[in-house]
């Protein structure tokens, strides 16, 4: 999803100069169905005038219907200012929680995670075995300009079906800390697969299969801060660090506790 | 009213907690933590005195009759408590035109019991929310019933 808004935003402006163009259109032919073509001396103009009041019962028409298509496909990956707040405050709530040694934006992140009814991975529908519109914790943002084509998804079902530390923290809608997770790499032995899925309630098959893409590192503490709107839960801010231990829980709560209010209100304009 | 700006990190304490055989530290939610607490008399009618919780998002409410006397308004869909409404004429907290003896105590005993009903009227699901709001309420009582007199002193009435 990330990705897809980020390719889009290119495409966003282009889009509302296509809404302006739509709409002069749609005024201009108005105009010129008043016209007298007899009155005018340009062939020209007169063939074109012609032209346009034979097909001015059906083009406005359609011009105005484009319109709202228009701003629905702008509004479905949503504003890109507020986007760029989000990203922004991410960015605010990673420095804040990992240290200065810290510093590659990959080991060490911000997500937020959003819930959502359907979610459109089929590799997702069958590692959880669950339906495309159960109730899914997809993720639409993330700190840094890294690791942004993430395609991981977590059940977080109506019946309480939840995988992750994402899922967890959506399920008790508590924050959720954890740290010192055995360091794995592509060639760990299972048992250590197995012990890292049991404590981060993830599929062990699904861990070995993203520890054999290339350079992947796996966090080995996690937390995750349960975000909602109007009392409603909207989602989850996940922090994850490949050290094992973050330095500050308390400064990631102290960060968060400090703009809770604000970020609620910009993802409700979301 | 007198209001009382909270310290967050005061009431975000991090506990061990099992979840499914996995032992993780937990803390209470940003967002069910108050920004601040207030307390005092109505200044429409000075007869109702008020405990209003300000939260970080508003949402829309329900009013809980707790007891014949006390009115809580709990949020729709966080359950949060808002606000403890006690009606101090209701409750016989004055004898005449003068507060008995032991008026702010009664009036917090009350307004803890409230919360207790609220709890137990949905089956303890949202026990830890409610915790938290008796916590604050212990934590902040001298200014939040100081606009409630303990006794009166000579010659002195209270009047409503």
């Amino acid at each position: 999803m990330m990705s897809i808004r980020d390719k889009f935003r290119r495409v966003h402006f282009a889009l509302t100069l296509l809404q302006g163009f739509l709409v002069f259109v749609s005024a201009a032919i108005s105009a010129v169905a008043k016209l007298d073509s007899a009155t005018m001396t340009s062939p020209l103009w007169k063939q074109l005038t012609i032209y346009l009041q034979n097909t001015a019962w059906w083009t406005p028409p359609l011009c105005i219907l484009l319109v709202p298509i228009v701003q629905y496909s702008k509004n479905y990956f949503g504003q890109p200012k507020l986007w760029d707040c989000i990203h922004f405050m991410l960015n605010d709530f990673r420095g804040e929680a990992f240290s200065e040694e810290q510093a590659s934006q990959a080991f060490h992140r911000v997500t937020l995670f959003q819930h959502k009814t359907c979610c459109f991975s089929i590799q997702a529908w069958r590692l959880y075995k669950t339906g495309p519109l159960a109730g899914w914790l997809v993720p639409v943002e993330r700190s840094g300009h890294l690791t942004r084509k993430c395609k991981t998804r977590f059940p977080a079902t109506d019946a309480g079906k939840t995988a992750g530390v994402a899922g967890q923290t959506w399920l008790k809608n508590l924050c959720i800390y954890m740290e010192n997770l055995p360091e794995l790499t592509a060639s760990s032995p299972d048992t250590l697969v197995e012990e890292y899925a049991q404590k981060t309630w993830s599929d062990p098959t699904w861990l070995k299969k993203e520890l054999a893409k290339n350079g992947k590192v796996l966090p080995r503490s996690y937390c995750g801060i349960p975000i909602e709107i109007k009392g409603k839960p909207w989602g989850v801010l996940l922090f994850d660090s490949a050290g094992p231990c973050m330095l500050g829980k308390n400064r990631i709560t102290k960060g968060v506790y400090g703009k809770r209010a604000i970020l609620a209100k910009v993802l409700e304009k979301v | 009213m007198n209001w009382v700006k909270l310290d967050a990190e005061r009431f975000s304490d991090w506990k061990e907690q099992n979840i499914n055989g996995v032992v993780v530290e937990v803390a209470a939610s940003p967002y069910d933590i108050p920004e601040a607490v207030g307390g005092g008399c109505v200044e429409t009618t000075p007869s109702l005195f008020m405990v209003e919780f300000f939260y970080p998002t508003q949402e829309q409410t329900r009013k809980v009759q707790a007891a014949p006397h006390i009115e809580v308004l709990v949020g729709l869909n966080s359950h949060r408590i808002y606000s403890i409404q006690t009606d101090l004429k209701a409750l016989g907290a004055f004898s005449g035109a003068k507060p008995k003896p032991g008026t702010r105590f009664r009036v917090e005993k009350e307004i803890i019991q409230a919360i207790d009903g609220v709890s137990v009227a949905q089956n303890d699901r949202y026990a830890d929310r409610y915790k938290l709001a008796k916590l604050i309420i212990a934590s902040n009582r001298d200014r939040l019933f100081e606009n409630i007199p303990e006794k009166v002193h000579g010659g002195a009435s209270f009047s409503i």
